[in-house]
C-alpha cells in the first residue's frame, strides 16, 4: 500500500472496520431480512452524525453526508450490500456465524463494515470535498431483489445521484490489488424452463405413447451444443441445464417432462441469439419426438457494464492506494449481480474488486464456498478506495 | 356389443352385475397404490363375510385369501381364481362420476373391475355351491404393478393349504372388443426388468460449468443411446422394449447438477434377448458417464418372468369362455411386452393361465389404452368377467 494522507486515515479506521465485520459475520441475515444488520448501520450512522434517508426500507439504509468545501460538487452514490447467504459457515474463525445454516460466505459484511468506516472517515474530512456523498446500504444482493426495490423507492433521486461505484472482495486476486474494466464485466443472467409434452402410456407400449423424457435428453444435448455452434469464440456465454424431472413410475411413459437451466450472456446480442436459439431447440426437440414444447423464458438483471469514464476515475484514485502494478485489469465474469440495475436509472455506474487472496489465488476458497471468510488484513484498502474516490471526484 | 349367449351361467352373471358395478365404481373411486390397498381389502373381506365365504387368515396387511368349497358329489379340484386390486400413480382424467378423489392415483389400469368381478363371481358360486364340487381358491391380490404383490402372496402361504390344480387370472384390456375373449398358450407376456441408473458428476456455480461435471448431460447421452437398443442390438423378429420413464436431477437453477437418476423398464420375451439388453444397458450406462466425465452406478433389478400359459389350461378356458359368447368371439391372444408379477405363480401351480377380457369399444369415441390417465373401464365387461370365472369352476368341478 502506498503511503499517503488517505491510506493513513484509512488504516486508522480499519480495526473499527474490522470490529464491526466481525459482529455482522456473527450475525448473519439473509437477503431481504437483514433486519439487526440494518440496525447496527443506522446506529452507527447516527453515532457518527450522518444525515440517514428515509425512503421507506424495510431493511438496508441510505445515508447522506454533504461536503463542506465550496463548489457544485457531484452527488456520488456508494453501494455496499450487506446480506448473506443460506449456507453453513465453515470458516472455523472466533466470529463464525451463530445462525444456523446462514454465513456471509460472499463477504458482504466487510462491504458494509468498510463503507460505515469510510463515513466515519469522511464525516472527519467533510471541509476537504463539496457536492454530496450518497451510502446505500442495500439488502437483499443475493436474491438480486434488493436494487430493484431500492431503486423504486427512489434512491437514485433526491438528491440525483450522478454517478455511482461498488466495491466487492474476490479472492480471484491477491490481497493488495484492485481489478477493473470498463464495459459488461458480468453477466445477464435468465432463466429458462422448458415442459415437453407426450402422451402417457404403459411403458412396454411405447408405441402408444409419446415420450417426453426422450425430447427433454434432446434438448439437453441441443443447448449444450448452441455455444459451440452459435455463438462467436470471443464472446463469453453459458447455457446450461440445471434441473430435469419426469415421470412417476418405472412402468408409465411419461406424459411430461420439466428442464430449467441458466443463461449467461455478457452482450445483449449474444443474449439475444442464445434465446432463440433455445426456443428453437426446445421446439425441434420436442416435435422430434411427437410432443409439444411449453418455453417459459425470464430475463434477470442485465449485465453489469462498467462506464468508462467514472472506470478510468476509478483507476486513478486505486493507483494512488495500491502499489504499483497492482491495479489490474477485471477479467468478465459469468456471475450476475443487481448492481446493473442502479445502471439502468443512470449509466454513470461502475463495481470493481478488492483482491483479498493471501497466498496462491488457486488454493483460497472462492465465494459462495462454506469456508470462505473475508481477509482483515483487505480491510484499509476497501476504506482507502472509497476515501480516495470521493476526494478525486469532489475534492 | 352384446355377444353374451342365452345360459345359466350369463344370466347369473347379467344377475350379479349391478352388484359388481357399484362396488367397481366405490374402487375407482378410491384407488390405492401397491401395497397400501387398506380400504380396497376392507371392503374386499367386508363383501366375502357378507356372503359367508371362508376368509384365510394369512397375515397380510393387505389382500385377501378366502376360500369356497363346493358341496357337489365328487373330487373336485383347487381351483385359484386371481385378482388384483391396485391402481396406479397417475391423475385420473376419466371424468366419470366415480373418477379418482385421490389426488395422483388412479385405476387406469381397471384392476378396479377385475377385484369387483371376482367378488361378484365369489358371490354366485356361493348360490351355486350345490352344482360343483373340490375348492375355489380367490385370490384378491395387492400390488401388481409394483409386482411386489405375487410374491408378497406366496411368501405368506397363498400357495398352499391347500395347493391349486389350477389357477387362472383375468385381464381387461381395450385392444379387445368388448364381447371377445383373448386366449393363448405359450409365452404371452413379458419378462419386465427394471433400471436405475445414477449419474454422479461435480456440482459447480452454473455460469462455471468447466468446474463442475454436469450429471444430467450424461443422463441425457443415456437417454438417447438407450432409445437405440432394440433397433440395433436385437433381431427385428423379437419383441424387446427398452423405455426410460423417470429422470429426476438437479436442485437449484444456478447450481450443476452431481446427480442425475433415470429409471426405465425392460420387456421382452426371451431370455436370450434379457441378458444382451442388460448388457447393452450397462454399458451405455458406462460409456455414457464417461464420455461426460462423470461416475455411474448402475442397479439393474431382475422383475417378472415371461408369463407362459399351460396349453391344458387355455383349452378349458377356451372351451369355458365359448360357451358363454360363441367360439367365434374368442380369439387369439396376440403376446404383449407388459410385465404381469402372475408369472411368478408358475413354480406353485401346474396348469396356469393368464387371459384377456376385451373392453374396447371404438364406436362410442376414443379408445384409451391401460395406464392412459383417460382409461377407465366399462361397466358391462364385468358380466363377461364374472361369467368366466363361475363357467370355468363348472366345467372343471360341476
Amino acid at each position: 500500500m502506498k503511503k499517503s494522507f488517505v491510506t493513513d486515515l484509512a488504516l486508522k479506521l480499519a480495526p473499527y472496520a474490522v470490529e464491526i465485520r466481525h459482529r455482522i459475520h456473527r450475525n448473519p441475515e439473509t437477503a431481504m431480512v437483514e433486519y439487526k444488520t440494518t440496525e447496527l448501520i443506522k446506529h452507527e450512522l447516527l453515532q457518527m452524525g450522518v444525515e440517514l434517508q428515509d425512503i421507506g426500507l424495510k431493511t438496508g439504509c441510505v445515508g447522506l453526508i454533504r461536503g463542506l468545501k465550496p463548489g457544485e460538487g457531484k452527488v456520488l452514490g456508494i453501494r455496499a450490500d450487506i446480506d448473506a447467504l443460506p449456507m453453513q459457515d465453515l470458516c472455523g474463525k472466533p466470529w463464525h456465524s451463530t445462525v444456523d445454516g446462514v454465513a456471509h460466505t460472499c463477504g458482504h459484511d466487510s462491504h458494509t463494515a468498510a463503507l460505515l468506516a469510510a463515513a466515519k472517515g469522511l464525516m472527519q474530512i467533510r471541509d476537504q470535498f463539496s457536492g454530496i456523498v450518497k451510502l446505500v446500504f442495500q439488502p437483499g444482493e443475493e436474491g438480486m431483489l434488493g436494487a430493484k426495490v431500492l431503486v423504486e423507492k427512489g434512491v437514485m433521486d433526491d438528491p440525483t445521484v450522478d454517478m455511482m461505484v461498488a466495491m466487492h472482495n474476490t479472492p480471484m486476486y491477491k490481497l493488495g490489488q484492485i481489478a477493473c474494466a470498463e464495459g459488461q464485466i458480468m453477466a445477464a443472467s435468465d432463466r429458462f424452463l422448458l415442459k415437453f409434452v407426450g402422451k402417457s402410456a404403459h411403458g412396454s407400449r411405447p408405441s402408444e405413447g409419446r415420450n417426453s423424457l426422450l425430447a427433454l435428453s434432446h434438448a439437453v444435448l441441443g443447448l449444450h451444443e448452441i455455444i459451440s455452434n452459435e455463438v462467436n469464440t470471443r464472446e463469453m456465454a453459458v447455457v446450461n441445464t440445471c434441473i430435469a424431472e419426469g415421470g412417476t413410475a418405472c412402468n408409465i411413459v411419461p406424459a411430461e417432462a420439466s428442464l430449467k437451466g441458466t443463461v449467461r450472456t455478457l452482450s445483449p446480442d449474444v443474449r439475444k441469439t442464445v434465446e432463440a436459439a433455445i426456443r428453437r431447440v426446445a421446439e425441434h426437440a420436442a416435435a422430434m419426438c411427437g410432443c409439444t414444447a411449453e418455453i417459459s423464458y425470464s430475463y434477470g438483471c442485465p449485465p453489469v457494464t462498467n462506464d468508462a469514464e467514472l472506470t478510468e476515475l476509478v483507476r486513478k484514485a486505486a493507483e494512488k492506494i495500491v502499489d504499483d502494478g497492482n491495479y489490474l485489469h477485471l477479467d468478465s465474469l459469468l456471475g450476475g449481480e443487481d448492481f446493473s440495475v442502479y445502471s439502468q436509472v443512470n449509466p454513470k455506474t461502475c463495481l470493481y474488486r478488492l483482491g483479498v487472496a493471501r497466498e496462491s489465488v488457486e488454493r483460497e476458497p472462492q465465494l459462495h464456498n462454506a469456508h470462505f471468510d473475508f481477509n482483515d488484513d483487505a480491510m484499509p484498502y476497501a476504506i482507502a478506495g472509497h476515501l480516495q474516490l470521493v476526494l478525486d471526484i469532489n475534492g | 356389443m352384446n355377444t353374451l349367449l342365452d345360459t345359466r351361467t350369463t344370466q347369473l352373471a347379467l344377475e350379479l352385475t349391478p352388484y359388481a358395478v357399484e362396488l367397481r365404481h366405490k374402487i375407482h373411486e378410491q384407488p390405492e397404490l401397491g401395497m397400501k390397498e387398506v380400504n380396497t381389502t376392507q371392503i374386499v373381506k367386508r363383501e366375502l363375510e357378507a356372503m359367508g365365504v371362508e376368509i384365510l387368515d394369512l397375515g397380510m396387511e393387505v389382500g385377501c385369501v378366502a376360500l369356497i368349497h363346493g358341496t357337489g358329489q365328487g373330487q373336485g379340484k383347487v381351483i385359484g381364481l386371481r385378482a388384483d386390486m391396485d391402481a396406479l400413480p397417475m391423475q385420473d382424467l376419466c371424468g366419470k362420476p366415480w373418477a379418482s378423489k385421490v389426488e395422483g392415483t388412479a385405476h387406469t389400469c381397471g384392476h378396479d373391475a377385475h377385484t369387483a368381478a371376482l367378488l361378484a363371481a365369489a358371490k354366485g358360486l356361493m348360490t351355486l355351491r350345490d352344482s360343483f364340487s373340490g375348492t375355489v381358491k380367490l385370490l384378491f391380490q395387492p400390488a401388481e404393478e409394483t409386482f411386489a404383490g405375487a410374491k408378497y402372496m406366496i411368501s405368506h402361504g397363498a400357495m398352499e393349504n391347500p395347493a391349486m390344480d389350477m389357477l387362472t387370472a383375468l385381464h381387461g384390456t381395450p385392444a379387445y372388443h368388448l364381447g371377445q375373449y383373448a386366449v393363448a398358450s405359450g409365452k404371452i407376456m413379458a419378462s419386465a426388468d427394471e433400471y436405475h441408473i445414477t449419474f454422479l458428476g461435480k456440482s459447480a456455480h452454473a455460469s462455471r460449468p468447466v468446474e463442475g461435471r454436469n450429471a444430467l448431460l450424461a443422463a441425457a447421452h443415456a437417454i438417447i443411446a438407450l432409445q437405440e437398443i432394440v433397433p440395433n442390438e436385437v433381431k427385428s423378429i423379437e419383441e424387446a422394449v427398452v423405455n426410460t420413464c423417470v429422470l429426476e436431477s438437479g436442485m437449484a437453477s444456478n447450481i450443476v447438477p452431481d446427480r442425475a437418476v433415470i429409471s426405465g423398464t425392460v420387456r421382452c420375451m426371451d431370455p436370450e434377448v434379457r441378458k444382451t439388453l442388460e448388457a447393452a444397458i450397462r454399458r451405455i450406462a458406462e460409456a455414457s458417464a464417461a464420455l461426460c466425465a462423470c461416475g455411474v452406478e448402475i442397479d439393474y433389478l431382475h422383475g417378472t418372468d415371461a408369463v407362459i400359459n399351460d396349453e391344458e389350461t387355455v383349452n378349458t378356458i377356451t372351451a369355458a369362455v365359448s360357451k358363454l359368447v360363441g367360439r367365434e368371439n374368442v380369439v387369439r391372444l396376440k403376446s404383449l411386452l407388459g410385465g404381469e408379477d402372475f408369472s411368478f405363480y408358475r413354480p406353485y401351480v401346474e396348469h396356469i393361465a393368464f387371459y384377456r377380457v376385451g373392453t374396447g369399444t371404438p364406436e362410442e369415441g376414443p379408445v384409451y389404452q391401460l395406464h392412459n390417465a383417460h382409461y377407465d373401464t366399462n361397466d358391462e365387461m364385468l358380466a363377461y368377467c364374472i361369467a368366466a370365472h363361475i363357467q370355468s369352476v363348472l366345467d372343471v368341478n360341476g
